[in-house]
């Protein structure tokens, strides 16, 4: 098994690498001159072959790709285009702000999700499960910022419970940070909750349809002992497999997310970015974003071995 | 036509209703695309049904006019990225060897990173104009439909009827047209409506945040960020195309699931 | 009687190393019926692959009336592979489901001769006759045939490519016995008709008494017997036939009173 796990460490340092070189080669290798697009219709002969030295283009891509590569690996994201600024002081604040709004959502939805695909798996059929399901059914089908606009109706504008907008900043208290990231949180849950239970209801009641937990029902033990005990370690692998993906979904939903909510976080960071055109941003920001979701399927591949029970117990 | 349940008569009248505003919205529309006619966000009266948007332009014109844009772009594009993806997948199925590692590792390169990340970076470089976004969305979204082609080719090649064809001595155009894809049609016309669904729920997406569709072109996600303010206001306004798209997305999954029902076993299986 | 299909040192490895077929040597004559029995394993279907060009050989050759297959199919003209034709063992999987009974049979007819329109309906027709079926099953889908009707479309489909040799790898296995008998008296009653060489696999004994006129017998890759019918089936047998047909329940109702009769001998 640790061979295994060894092989996905590997597998995920070279999609790393595998990451970096797409990001570069997207944002740099792309037609369309970047200079004259920077530029646009004030471009002179002159101005344009500055921007490219400034830019560093006159070099060839191969030198440009490894100077980028050792500067980020070394923390140096380069220089922000639009205000000179380095974007390493601009980014890491607002990474760690949509992590905390990621987290929040993830620490709520989470158990609250297996909980309920646990649930409504054991009472299959009842009022419950039908209930559950259809309000799953309607928020996996709805886009997040209808979802988000609807909340700030109803949960901040009608009914004054949550402010509308998630303003951030730092020295914030903590419950007041709680207090201003919820309505964004929610909306992430609503997504993310209805794709998990339902993926866990599914496994689960695949797993309860098996003969070896018929046994244990028949053995007389309790519904609470069966599923914890022997249903769900052999559940947990597909249900592993999903939370991961939603986590990683959590990476791109919550560009629209903070954009719904004007949340300062790394989604709408690079989304103004990518409207002002600034390279050296959108770079660093899609690869930080890169190397999140790889990071993040890389734990999924190694949680779905730890907890192959096959693996576990090798005869 | 085996009883057809309520859930998907519901999904196709909802389909059904978008295409009409797909084909016929202008011609529909009460009033002009730009025309103003009052304040903003003027509420709803008998003349328009939902009210005015933030310029003071008819809501329900605005969004039969948005319809050509929203769900013509995503279904140009879910059509380009199945047109490339079926048969770069069908083939990879058939030739095996190196045709079908070179095809994966390519598509697997590709999803390393999550596709609002890439598409991103392609905008970035190549600004958001029609075509870009079309083909971009495209292409990334071919892998997906590269990967499903490829799973339902090989589950099919495997049969004895595609070998008795193989072993006549049939080509591969024969053999994808005759043999596979009359075989994976329910699965690939359900996985076109997941497509079209992803497709148009990106598009909208990045409309609203304003990196989609460009002025002077309206669509369903360019209102919703438009109008967004209204929202603090406590106006409906933006939830109306907001619902727009929820409402095609929840049809054609209802229709996608009424496909779905039933077929957990891939054509031939039955052993 | 000329040979159809002659076999030399003919030895398969599989990619882990494990031998499959161990050097051996087979003859078809013409117009005959080859039994080739064996139990799970013996490189019976290993066999009817190679033959058909789906798995190159390690060493050895075959060949067709004199001249030298391809080891792949993929080097075969189109005459080659019509020449040869396979039935196989389980209908349901061997008939695309979205093709007509018509379709599948009609289309070795137009890829091998050429055939269309009337003249391709016509021969259809003749076929299914052939096989016993109502012209009116041309527009059937196979899900709504039987298993007998399924095979029998099968062995109609080989058939129709006019072909020199059939392989027929255990296409009775699968059906009921009732069902089973009526294609073996099909299948005989067409190689009286056309004079097609079969190579029928097995591992039903009786069948093979019944329908070959010539048998071999596999174990673990060799060939351990081959000959006439009759010689293989009667004693003194080869050590490993004599275990296979002993391997057989047999039906003997007088059984007790051999037993008491061998008592009072003894």
């Amino acid at each position: 098994m640790t061979a295994l796990i060894l092989k996905r460490i590997a597998l995920g340092v070279f999609t790393l690498w595998l990451v970096s070189v797409l990001v570069f080669a997207g944002t740099q290798l792309l037609p369309g001159d970047v200079a004259s697009a920077i530029l646009g219709q004030s471009a002179t002969p002159e101005s344009l072959a500055a921007l490219r030295r400034d830019l560093g283009l006159e070099v060839p891509a191969l030198l440009r790709y490894s100077h980028w590569l050792w500067g980020f690996v070394q923390g140096d994201l380069g220089q922000s285009q639009a205000n000179q600024q380095p974007v390493a002081e601009l980014l890491w604040p607002r990474f760690w702000n949509t992590m905390f709004l990621a987290a929040y959502a993830a620490a709520i939805g989470v158990p609250l999700a297996v909980g309920l695909g646990i649930l409504t798996a054991v009472r299959r059929g009842g009022v419950f499960d039908r209930l559950v399901n259809i309000v799953a059914l309607g928020t996996v089908s709805l886009p997040e910022y209808f979802l988000g606009l609807v909340l700030i109706l109803v949960l901040a504008v009608q009914n004054p419970v949550f402010p509308s907008l998630a303003d951030v900043y730092p020295g914030m208290g903590f419950a007041e940070r709680l207090d201003a990231t919820t309505l964004p949180m929610l909306t992430l849950l609503l997504v993310t909750v209805a794709q998990i239970m339902r993926m866990t209801r599914t496994a689960v009641l695949a797993v309860m349809d098996s003969a070896y937990v018929e046994t244990a029902y028949l053995k007389g033990l309790q519904t609470g002992r069966v599923v914890l005990r022997h249903a769900l370690p052999n559940a947990a692998a597909p249900v592993v497999n999903v939370v991961a993906f939603n986590i990683a979904y959590l990476i791109t939903g919550v560009v629209l997310v903070e954009a719904v909510f004007n949340y300062n976080g790394l989604g709408r960071f690079m989304v103004d970015a990518v409207a002002k055109r600034d390279l050296p941003m959108v770079q660093a920001c899609a690869m930080v974003f890169g190397a999140a979701y790889v990071l993040l399927n890389m734990t999924a591949d190694i949680a779905a071995i730890a907890l192959n029970p096959r693996l576990r117990h090798p005869r | 036509m085996k009883r057809i349940p309520l859930t998907a008569w519901i999904g196709l009248a909802i389909i059904t209703l978008n295409l009409a505003a797909l084909l016929f919205g202008p011609l529909l529309a009460p009033f002009g695309e730009e025309d103003i006619l009052g304040g903003p966000f003027d509420p709803a009266t008998a003349l328009n049904w939902f009210g005015l948007d933030q310029n003071g332009r008819d809501m329900v014109s605005r969004l039969l006019f948005g319809a050509q844009m929203s769900i013509g772009v995503s279904l140009a594009a879910s059509l380009l990225s199945f047109s490339v993806g079926l048969p770069l997948g069908f083939l990879a199925a058939l030739r095996g060897g190196w045709v079908d590692t070179v095809l994966s590792r390519l598509v697997d390169t590709i999803m390393c990173i999550p596709v609002l990340i890439s598409a991103l970076v392609v905008l970035q470089a190549l600004g958001s104009s029609l075509p870009v976004l079309i083909v971009t969305i495209a292409l990334l979204d071919s892998t997906r439909v590269f990967r499903l082609a490829r799973i339902l080719g090989q589950g099919i090649n495997v049969m004895e009827y595609a070998e008795a064809a193989r072993l006549r001595g049939e080509g591969a155009w024969w053999l994808i047209r005759k043999e596979i894809l009359p075989n994976a049609a329910a699965p690939l016309i359900a996985e076109f409506g997941m497509r079209f669904c992803f497709t148009f729920l990106f598009v909208a997406g990045l409309s609203f945040l304003g990196l989609g569709i460009q002025p002077p072109y309206a669509d369903w996600g360019g209102m919703v960020k438009d109008n967004q303010q209204g929202i603090l206001y406590g106006l409906y306004a933006p939830l109306y195309p907001a619902a727009a798209i929820a409402l095609l997305t929840v049809g054609v999954n209802l229709v996608v699931d009424w496909l779905l029902a039933g077929r957990t076993r891939p054509q031939g299986e039955g052993r | 009687m000329t040979d159809i299909l002659t076999i030399r040192g003919l030895r398969v490895e599989a990619p882990d190393g494990a031998v499959l077929v161990h050097g051996i040597d087979l003859d078809l004559k013409k117009g005959e019926v080859l039994g080739l029995i064996g139990e799970s394993g013996s490189g019976k279907s290993t066999l009817a692959r190679v033959i058909t060009g789906l798995l190159p050989p390690t060493a050895g050759a075959v060949r067709l009336d004199g001249q030298a297959l391809p080891p792949s199919y993929t080097a075969r003209g189109r005459d080659l592979l019509r020449r040869i034709q396979l039935v196989y063992q389980l209908p349901d999987v061997a008939l695309n489901p979205r093709q007509t009974v018509g379709e599948a049979i009609g289309r070795p007819l137009t890829f091998y001769f050429g055939l269309k329109g009337r003249e391709q309906k016509q021969e259809i027709a003749r076929l299914l006759g052939l096989i016993g079926l109502a012209p009116d099953f041309a527009d059937r889908l196979p899900g709504a045939l039987s298993g007998g009707q399924k095979q029998r479309v099968c062995i109609a489909r080989a058939l129709a490519a006019k072909p020199d040799l059939m392989i027929c790898d255990e296409v009775t296995s699968a059906l009921d016995p009732l069902v089973a008998e009526e294609i073996l008296r099909l299948l005989r009653r067409l190689q009286d008709e056309l004079g097609v060489a079969y190579l029928f696999i097995t591992h039903d004994l009786g069948v093979v008494r019944r329908l070959a006129d010539r048998t071999a017998v596999m174990q673990r890759g060799c060939v351990v017997e081959q000959g006439p019918t009759e010689e293989i089936f009667t004693p003194p047998f080869h050590d490993y036939t004599g275990r296979l047909l002993a391997s057989v329940p047999e039906l003997r109702r007088d059984w007790l009173d051999q037993v008491l009769a061998a008592r009072t001998t003894a």
